[in-house]
């Protein structure tokens, strides 16, 4: 039998003096990198509440679909995401598809913010940016794609005002959040979350970060980071990394009061699945969902896991229901080459035929 | 060539190498640090991580250099394993062939297995900067006066308090209880991570022992090292995803955040004294502030109900957008209200439809380029809803 590990000096030290040459031109590729930018798309303020800003994305394109199409994304992390760069670009990709994409903007809650709740965030914000659209389209109802967090305030959305949602898509988005491989919610059982928002008030986006990176230390923390020498020589794969980097660290805290909301409702009572959940005083029935939806979910998606987001299928009233599952993980969904190549053409297909 | 003296050239070759290394790292971040003109007359051997991580943290723009400094602190951690495992081969005379071999060896280069020297903790508590603290990092400024109340001292917690100072030593005594418990949640907490290191060593085992098959062995330090890292995560996910983990994790948010609580309450009790608003105030503020803006939207929605849909107007206009104006292709505002105001939906509207007017509409009016006032943007923003009910 051979040993599982055969090393040779030789080779590992030129592996080593190899290694060592990276990170000394990487020296010098990093300090010529200017600062990245995100954003592919041109994209213009229509309305704006408290933080909040809903944005209209400029299309370079005829826009041929009458029903907008209104994004809805986390509170963490920015929405930027689905319009990075020019190359990976989710927004782009539907622009060029002939849709009249919206998104909306949650900005950075401070202080001031720490009441805001979800109650606020979707039967104030969602709601009127929904009729924002509806007006300025003139159309009794939108498109809506909720993604990941914003996904589930879709479903919410769509459960109370079915009326305005001609079709909804859901990315990413939890369901049942007690799924047994979902170690983001495993850890926030034995959490007393009103002790924990009481005390910090809003919660530190960098205390966020860090939670997310503590879910694959290993892979996040370091072996990322040693895989970066070999990107450190091209300056195009640099900046991509970099770009990412920038978003990942990118976050806003959290409102206090829609936090312990989110946590208690949905993490720790697995309201949306279960049933019970109240948003504003209103009950949410997902069985009122009663338009075509569309579920995109990532098969290795380690903060939002399939099973988390298939158990959609199961919550809501309508017969027009499509899964589409994607290979690859949370965040490669929305910039991997083959996301680029999947994803958009799949959802304006699927809304073009439901116009 | 004889097997002995194979075996010992291979020692000396893994000796010199070991040297050799650090030696080219050295010369390397030498002769960047020149170029970056800093002066590298205090590099001295055995410095190079640290050589390496002045040379990179220097004149990078300010975005950068959190990424930067998290690419140094991964790289340097990877270094660490490398220099350990090296020394170890070079200690050890050779390299193993047989897993068990292999796997103690990887024991050894990480050290003795013990809650103070835990590779997953010195991972977590080495990798915080800006962007990611976690709680314990937060709490890094924060005085412990716990440490001093160990062992008999503790005893003194129960002491009873009396005269004037009373209740200011009741506080004082509870702060401390809460500190040492938060002490213990944490070493319940490490005891977790410390399980997750072990088990992480009987993953590898079983990894190294499918490398065995041919054409599957491994041939690079960075293969040993991913196959390493694949180990340590499948085994933090075990841990991490068990009841004691969970409890464990609970407990120590929990603790950490009664006495940061106590901490606070104890700040605003002396802010208070000279003056100073403090959080709780703001906090009330804060609170009525939002109460207001929903009953404002909550008015605002049913003046909308309660209003007539007024003449067509201008369509509500756009602000600036984020790209140069030659790009953008905004829609014909007014055509679009016209258009609206005839054509009618055919289904009736909720009266969401008409209730959406409160924000900042826009800050900019279409056409005309001229600034209108808030008042004047919600109550376009108003009608032009109105118009659809």
């Amino acid at each position: 039998m051979m040993g599982p590990i055969r090393l040779q000096p030789a080779a590992v030290a030129q592996e080593l003096a190899k290694f060592g040459e990276k990170l000394a031109r990487g020296a010098g590729s990093l300090r010529g990198l200017p600062e990245v930018h995100y954003g592919a798309s041109a994209k213009e303020a229509i309305y704006s509440e408290d933080k909040m800003v809903l944005y209209r994305f400029v299309s370079e394109h005829r826009v041929t679909e009458k029903v907008p199409l209104l994004i809805a994304y986390a509170l963490v992390n920015r929405p930027y995401m689905v319009d990075l760069q020019e190359d990976r670009s989710i927004v782009k990709s539907l622009l060029a598809a002939g849709h009249d994409v919206y998104l909306i903007d949650w900005g950075y809650p401070d202080a001031s913010d720490r009441y805001l709740g979800l109650d606020d965030y979707i039967n104030g914000y969602i709601r009127r940016s929904v009729n924002v659209l509806r007006a300025r389209c003139n159309v009794p109802a939108i498109n809506l794609l909720g993604i990941c967090q914003g996904g589930a305030f879709s479903i919410c959305y769509a459960s109370l005002y079915p009326e305005t949602v001609k079709n909804l898509i859901t990315m990413v988005t939890p369901v049942d959040f007690q799924t047994p491989d979902n170690m983001l919610s495993h850890w926030t059982q034995g959490m007393d979350v009103d002790a924990f928002v009481d005390t910090l008030g809003n919660v530190p986006a960098d205390l966020m970060n860090w939670c997310y990176l503590t879910l694959k230390p290993f892979r996040l923390l370091q072996q990322k980071y040693v895989g970066l020498t070999d990107i450190l020589d091209s300056p195009g794969e640099l900046e991509n990394f970099l770009r990412m980097e920038k978003w990942i660290f990118d976050s806003p805290d959290q409102a206090g009061e829609a936090f312990r909301q989110f946590i208690k409702d949905f993490y720790q009572g697995n309201k949306l699945l279960k049933g019970g959940l109240e948003i504003g005083g209103k009950p949410i029935d997902p069985k009122r969902i009663r338009m075509p939806v569309l579920n995109i979910y990532a098969e290795q998606d380690h903060l939002v896991p399939p099973d988390a987001s298939r158990a959609l299928k199961g919550i809501i009233g309508s017969r027009d229901y499509t899964e589409l599952s994607f290979k690859g993980g949370h965040i490669g969904i929305y910039v991997s080459g083959r996301a680029q190549r999947e994803v958009p053409p799949a959802i304006s297909a699927w809304m073009k035929q439901r116009r | 060539m004889s097997a002995k003296t194979k075996t010992e050239d291979s020692i000396k070759d893994w000796q010199s190498l070991h040297q050799q290394w650090w030696s080219s790292m050295l010369d390397s971040a030498r002769k960047q640090a020149a170029s970056a003109g800093w002066d590298a007359s205090s590099f001295k051997p055995g410095d190079s991580l640290k050589g390496f991580g002045d040379v990179f943290g220097k004149s990078l723009g300010s975005e950068n250099e959190a990424t930067v400094e998290r690419f140094l602190a991964g790289s340097k951690q990877f270094l660490q394993w490398v220099e350990g495992l090296s020394a170890q081969v070079a200690a050890r005379g050779g390299i193993p062939g047989k897993i068990e071999d292999w796997t103690a060896l990887f024991k050894q280069s990480a050290g003795p297995m013990l809650e103070s020297n835990n590779p997953f903790l010195h991972l977590f508590q080495g990798l915080s900067g800006d962007g990611a603290r976690g709680l314990e990092q937060m709490f890094a400024g924060l005085p412990n006066v716990a440490d001093a109340f160990k062992g008999e001292l503790k005893g003194m917690l129960n002491t009873p308090a009396f005269g004037f100072m009373r209740e200011q030593q009741e506080r004082a005594q509870q702060l401390i209880a809460a500190q040492l418990e938060q002490q213990e949640a944490m070493n319940a907490y490490n005891a977790q991570m410390l399980r997750a290191s072990k088990l992480s060593f009987e993953k590898l085992e079983l990894k190294l022992a499918e490398r065995e098959e041919p054409g599957r062995q491994l041939d690079s330090l960075r293969a040993v090292y991913d196959l390493w890292i694949d180990a340590a995560e499948e085994a933090y996910a075990e841990i991490a995803l068990s009841a004691e983990f969970r409890a464990a994790y609970g407990d120590l948010v929990n603790k950490q955040m009664r006495v940061r609580q106590m901490l606070q309450t104890e700040v605003e009790r002396q802010t208070g004294q000279v003056g100073m608003p403090t959080r709780s105030e703001l906090n009330s503020v804060h609170k009525r502030l939002q109460e207001m803006r929903r009953r404002i939207r909550e008015l605002e929605d049913r003046l909308e109900q309660a209003t007539p849909a007024p003449t067509p107007r201008a369509a509500p206009a756009v602000a600036p957008t984020s790209k140069p104006a030659a790009r953008q292709k905004p829609k014909p505002k007014t055509k679009v209200a016209v258009k609206t105001a005839r054509a009618a939906p055919k289904r009736a509207k909720p009266a969401a439809a008409r209730s959406a007017t409160t924000g900042k509409a826009a800050t900019k009016s279409a056409g005309t380029g001229k600034r209108k006032s808030a008042g004047s943007k919600a109550a376009g923003n108003r009608r032009n809803l109105n118009r659809l009910a």
